[in-house]
């Protein structure tokens, strides 16, 4: 069981972000949310959140990289795992992945849309416990 | 009987350093007679070989357009490229091909025309932008946008500045973030990124794009959007050939083999593939 750990959901589609908060509520964790990569900044400086579930698409089709990039380069916020999450495949039928795609990103897991909740849990388990 | 897998021999005629780990090799064939015989299209790639080391395949970089050399620009990641790296001007290498399928610059014609690149794989859309430049009257608006993680990664340099400098085309560079120096003037930002700033029109249009799998996945939402058909999004692939000749089957994804039916695919062919490149 964890210890209330805080995760802050960063994606502008406010559906997935309410299902996905309630996966997460009803298995113990604290849940912030951003609608976009500013507000989502912003939360995490000033709530030092445990692990970040960010998504790629937002206002920029490339927002969550800038995003993982700016968190990945603050020393101070650089060891908060981050949970890519993108619904690119859906749109293109390309995968997205941590062997094909982690040289470039600065993640520290990928997963497409849509996720299962055993898998998003299971991801976040082990990222977590990883800390 | 011709030997298939008999190299052209070449001399080593220039050596440009791209990058600290990319160079480029200007080539001529020792043989004039070879020269003479041979002719390739835009896209078509080429094996290169050292002697006792082995072969390698890159595209050919330079344009078919300018048929005093052949060019080929490779990064230094193993084995043979360790060794083509340790050449000096007026060695010899083995070069077999031209291979492969090309872009269809001929179709290509009275279109506008979009060039997308990320690191080094501008190297096989320069040899068609020189192409097409060579043609210029030929075709309509050309834009090319470019982009690599860093400054110190961006290749083709001097021709970057060059095409920034032609009045006739838009010619836009990018780094990531992060990979900007103090004094860049180019854009900050992922190449999809870019391209969804600078919205190059889809009416009548071609793109090009070829970079690495992450820049494309997340460029082809941003080209449909802009209404690009699949039909008229191309790109190429150069995965795990070896032969170039369709014998080996390294290099197969489902039913096609990327040496004899590609490297250069449409996208709406390229989707229907199993997801193995």
């Amino acid at each position: 069981m964890n210890d209330k750990k805080t995760i802050l959901i960063i994606d502008d589609d406010a559906d997935l972000v309410e299902i996905i908060r309630t996966v997460l509520e009803q298995n113990g964790y604290t849940v912030l949310a951003a609608s976009n990569g500013t507000e989502g900044l912003t939360k995490v400086e000033t709530q030092r959140p445990d692990l970040i579930i960010l998504d790629v698409m937002m206002d920029t089709v490339t927002e969550g990289f800038q995003v993982s990039y700016k968190l990945k380069n603050n020393p101070k916020l650089k060891d908060i795992p981050i949970l890519m999450l993108t619904s690119v495949s859906q749109h293109t039928g390309y995968k997205f992945s941590k062997e094909k795609d982690g040289d470039f990103i600065a993640a520290d897991e990928f997963c497409e849309k849509p996720i299962q909740p055993k898998d998003l849990l299971a991801k976040i388990g082990r990222l977590l416990g990883n800390k | 009987m011709n030997n298939i897998y008999k190299p052209y021999l070449m001399e080593i005629k220039e050596i440009i350093d791209e990058t600290v780990d990319t160079r480029t090799l200007r080539l001529q064939f020792r043989n004039e007679e070879d020269k003479k015989r041979f002719s390739f299209k835009a896209g078509q790639f080429a094996e290169y070989s050292v002697f006792g080391e082995g072969e390698c395949t890159f595209c050919i970089a330079s344009s078919p357009t300018r048929m005093d050399f052949i060019e080929c620009s490779f990064k230094q990641v193993g084995k043979v490229t360790n060794a083509l790296r340790r050449l000096n001007v007026g060695d010899t290498i083995g070069f077999r091909g031209p291979y492969g399928n090309w872009f269809p610059v001929d179709d290509m014609k009275g279109k506008n025309i979009v060039f997308i690149a990320g690191g080094i794989g501008l190297a096989p859309v320069r040899s068609v932008i020189w192409n097409v430049l060579d043609m210029r009257k030929d075709f309509g608006d050309i834009t090319i946008i470019y982009g690599a993680r860093s400054v110190g990664d961006l290749v083709y340099k001097r021709e970057l500045k060059k095409w920034q400098a032609m009045s006739d085309l838009k010619t836009v560079v990018t780094v990531d973030p992060g990979g900007e120096t103090s004094d860049w003037k180019g854009e900050v930002g992922f190449v999809p990124t870019i391209v969804e700033k600078v919205a190059p029109k889809s009416t009548n249009a071609v793109s090009i794009i070829c970079g690495p799998p992450i820049m494309i996945k997340f460029t082809l939402p941003v080209m449909m959007k802009l209404g690009f058909s699949e039909e008229n999004i191309i790109t190429t692939l150069e995965n795990r050939m070896k032969c170039g000749l369709g014998k080996c089957g390294r290099c197969n994804i489902g039913n096609i083999y990327v040496c004899k039916d590609g490297p250069v695919f449409r996208y709406s062919q390229l989707k229907n593939l199993p997801q193995e490149y």
